[in-house]
């Protein structure tokens, strides 16, 4: 059975476009199409102007029975909470049956105003379509099927399975389950139109629900890659000598806090087997941050900073974001029994003014025999809403009280969070502080 | 009360170490390493001076004086004077581990020599034994006449006497309020703590006088008590803490207490030392 296009549902994002090119992302070992870490598809949710050179742009469609009045399906994205967890990442799409009648939706390829597009996914020939889903309802994991479709002689060719099909499925479940689809052996995947199809045609329950999260098309037997790129904080132009250590220009010197003139790229591109992994940066050494090779029980203050963006941000065009976060850095020691202690945003933070001392987004660099959650960069670990995502971290003060700074990847097309670098330079002697830190990638 | 106040001023250096540049490799995979550093071997140039001149025509001259015609004899209350000499202060330090002392050495002086030191109780708990300040030449110090309490202050801008003396009062200066004065300290300065702890005058690398980051941070209160950094104003401070101070000049203005004084009474220093300390 094939679906009448006859509408879009609104979604909950908006992006502002983008002039820039675009490389694809369809030869990646990983290529993710709903998800808060992992790259792939850029979701532009309901923007109708799509540039046309991102070969990577989706939008979200619903198909459904033009003569039901109302409309008979709707969509949402799901922010975690402590009662309701997604399993990767802040947020998961949960799709709900309004009437007793067929609908299905999907994330379709898309450019330019909404016009249809392919892009080429034979990379993930033998590979696999791999989520999580859930529903409370019998019905739907009964009768729900999932799938993709091709493009093939001009006529789009959807493939569909049943989820109660599906390797490792379970109909009895109603919390969150892990499912793989095999990318049928023998199709042609050059010209792929939609990433991930939903639909339920029959014993259709009226309010029934279903939840997806981390879809992604997954190569077969690709090892995982962590891909860590030096950029510089100037202009955001790479390194083009990869080796050469992260620095501070001298002027920096006797300044205080400052930050290093290039900040890491980190891409995580790979099945990890599930979705409890961490990105961890800690010193190779004993020390808490750079210490003087002539003199190495003295040591600057080093502290990091991960961000989904560029920073200061600002939007695609280039133009400033009010709500935005800075390299600037305060140090507040709270003399005045404040309660805050820590490494505090300095710059013009979100509504509440230059200089606030209530954004903590820094942390001191830790030890290598530290193994607290204090070198935890980045994580998503299931079971913890607030700590998935791009970075959300607990940061306890002097007095327990505790400061959480989240940082979503959902909204930027690229998940690549940059970490930065700071280090307090102003009791700083006339030498030279280094240190060797380590990034790690662990996973279950 | 004849005039003499002589002062010499000593500096001396020493050397701090330089070293090189390394780099490491950072690779794909699971496990990483990324090397930061962080290299200032080039930095830490220093440059230091101070001038003494006369306020009244901006003369230059080796001694800083009092107009003692405006001094009252046998005052036995506070009488605090501005001196008519000021310093001209002039750095440019990028080396953060160099620190300039400011203190006496009267206790090893020739002609106004300290050998008693006057006793200030300023806290039920301790007791500061002080040698500081312009030193009778004949009692040596001591409690009762034996001394004048000297202070210190740096303002931005260069003040004419009349400022000086409109809107800078030299006694409340050291005590309170945002316009700070310091006492000068003796290096035999200590305070004696009732728990028997003695501590040696404050005069340590931390708590410079001219230290870039601390500005006047060698605070004293009321006898010549050093007990730590004071915050400094901003309008007083050439080198306010949080500020980038890498090229200032500063005008250090001077006060003396002439309680006590008589005819006839000589008081006076040569050992007010600027020491430049590297870390």
């Amino acid at each position: 059975m094939n679906f009448k296009k006859v509408l879009s549902l609104s979604f909950v994002f908006l992006f502002a476009t983008a002039s820039v090119a675009f490389p694809a992302n369809n030869t990646r070992n990983v290529y993710s199409v709903y998800s808060d870490n992992f790259n792939g598809a850029h979701f532009y949710g309901v923007n109708d102007n799509i540039p046309e050179s991102d070969t990577d742009a989706i939008k979200f469609d619903i198909w459904e029975d033009q003569w039901t009045p109302g409309g008979t399906m709707t969509s949402e994205s799901v922010e975690s909470s402590a009662g309701d967890l997604a399993p990767e990442g802040n947020r998961y799409m949960r799709f709900k049956w309004k009437q007793y009648t067929w609908a299905g939706c999907g994330y379709t390829r898309k450019k330019g105003t909404t016009t249809n597009a392919n892009i080429d996914m034979s990379a993930y020939a033998g590979g696999t379509i791999k989520f999580s889903v859930r529903s409370t309802s019998s019905a739907v994991l009964q009768n729900c099927e999932i799938g993709f479709s091709i493009v093939n002689s001009g006529t789009e060719v959807q493939k569909w399975q049943y989820l109660k099909n599906l390797s490792g499925f379970d109909s009895t479940s109603t919390t969150w389950q892990e499912l793989t689809y095999n990318i049928p052996t023998g199709t042609s995947l050059s010209q792929v139109r939609s990433f991930f199809i939903v639909r339920q045609t029959a014993n259709v329950v009226q309010n029934d629900t279903l939840d997806i999260d981390n879809i992604r098309w997954v190569k077969s037997a690709e090892p995982a890659e962590f891909s860590v790129i030096r950029k510089k904080v100037s202009d955001n132009s790479e390194v083009s000598d990869q080796t050469t250590p992260i620095s501070f220009s001298e002027d920096t010197f006797g300044q205080g806090w400052a930050v290093a003139d290039q900040y890491l790229e980190l891409d995580i591109d790979g099945d990890l087997g599930g979705n409890n992994w961490k990105v961890r940066f800690y010193t190779n050494n004993d020390k808490e941050g750079l210490y003087n090779i002539a003199d190495t029980s003295d040591v600057l203050p080093t502290a990091w900073k991960i961000s989904c963006s560029t920073l200061p941000y600002t939007n695609y065009d280039g133009s400033a974001i009010t709500d935005y976060n800075s390299l600037e850095i305060g140090e507040n020691w709270a003399p005045d029994g404040e309660t805050l202690y820590g490494l505090y945003d300095a710059g013009k933070v979100r509504v509440l003014g230059e200089g606030a001392k209530t954004w903590y987004p820094w942390f001191f660099v830790k030890a290598k025999d530290d193994s607290s959650q204090a070198s935890i960069v980045w994580q998503n670990v299931p079971g913890n809403p607030s700590q998935s995502g791009c970075h959300t971290f607990e940061n306890t003060d002097a007095g327990g009280v505790t400061t959480q700074y989240y940082d979503a990847l959902t909204d930027f097309y690229e998940r690549k969070p940059k970490l930065f670098f700071a280090c307090n330079t102003g009791n700083a002697k006339a030498s030279k502080y280094t240190a060797s830190f380590i990034i790690s990638l662990s996973y279950e | 009360m004849k005039k003499n106040l002589g002062l010499f001023f000593i500096s001396f250096a020493l050397l701090f170490c330089s070293n090189i540049i390394c780099a490491a490799v950072i690779s794909s995979g699971t496990v990483g390493t990324v090397d930061i550093v962080a290299d200032f071997s080039n930095m830490g140039s220093v440059d230091f001076s101070f001038e003494l001149k006369n306020i009244a025509d901006d003369s230059s001259t080796d001694t800083i004086n009092w107009k003692i015609q405006d001094v009252a004899l046998r005052q036995d209350a506070p009488q605090w004077k501005w001196s008519t000499t000021y310093a001209v202060v002039k750095a440019t330090v990028t080396d953060p581990t160099v620190s300039y002392y400011l203190y006496q050495k009267n206790t090893e002086s020739t002609v106004y020599k300290s050998t008693a030191a006057r006793i200030v109780q300023v806290y039920t708990s301790s007791v500061t034994f002080a040698h500081s300040g312009l030193v009778h030449e004949e009692k040596q110090g001591g409690d009762y006449g034996g001394y004048i309490a000297l202070s210190y202050f740096f303002s931005a801008n260069k003040l004419s006497s009349s400022e000086l003396q409109r809107e800078y009062d030299p006694e409340t200066m050291t005590q309170s309020g945002d316009k700070v004065a310091r006492y000068f300290t003796d290096e035999a300065d200590y305070v004696a703590y009732y728990n028997g702890t003695v501590l040696k005058s404050e005069i340590t690398s931390t708590e410079a006088n001219f230290k870039r980051e601390y500005a006047v941070i060698a605070c004293a209160s009321a006898g010549g008590l050093v007990f730590g950094p004071y915050g400094a104003d901003g309008s007083f401070a050439p080198w306010a803490p949080n500020e980038v101070q890498r090229s200032k000049t500063a005008y250090m203005y001077f006060g003396g207490n002439f309680m006590n004084v008589f005819r006839g009474d000589i008081f006076g220093t040569d050992k007010i030392v600027i020491e430049k300390v590297v870390e």
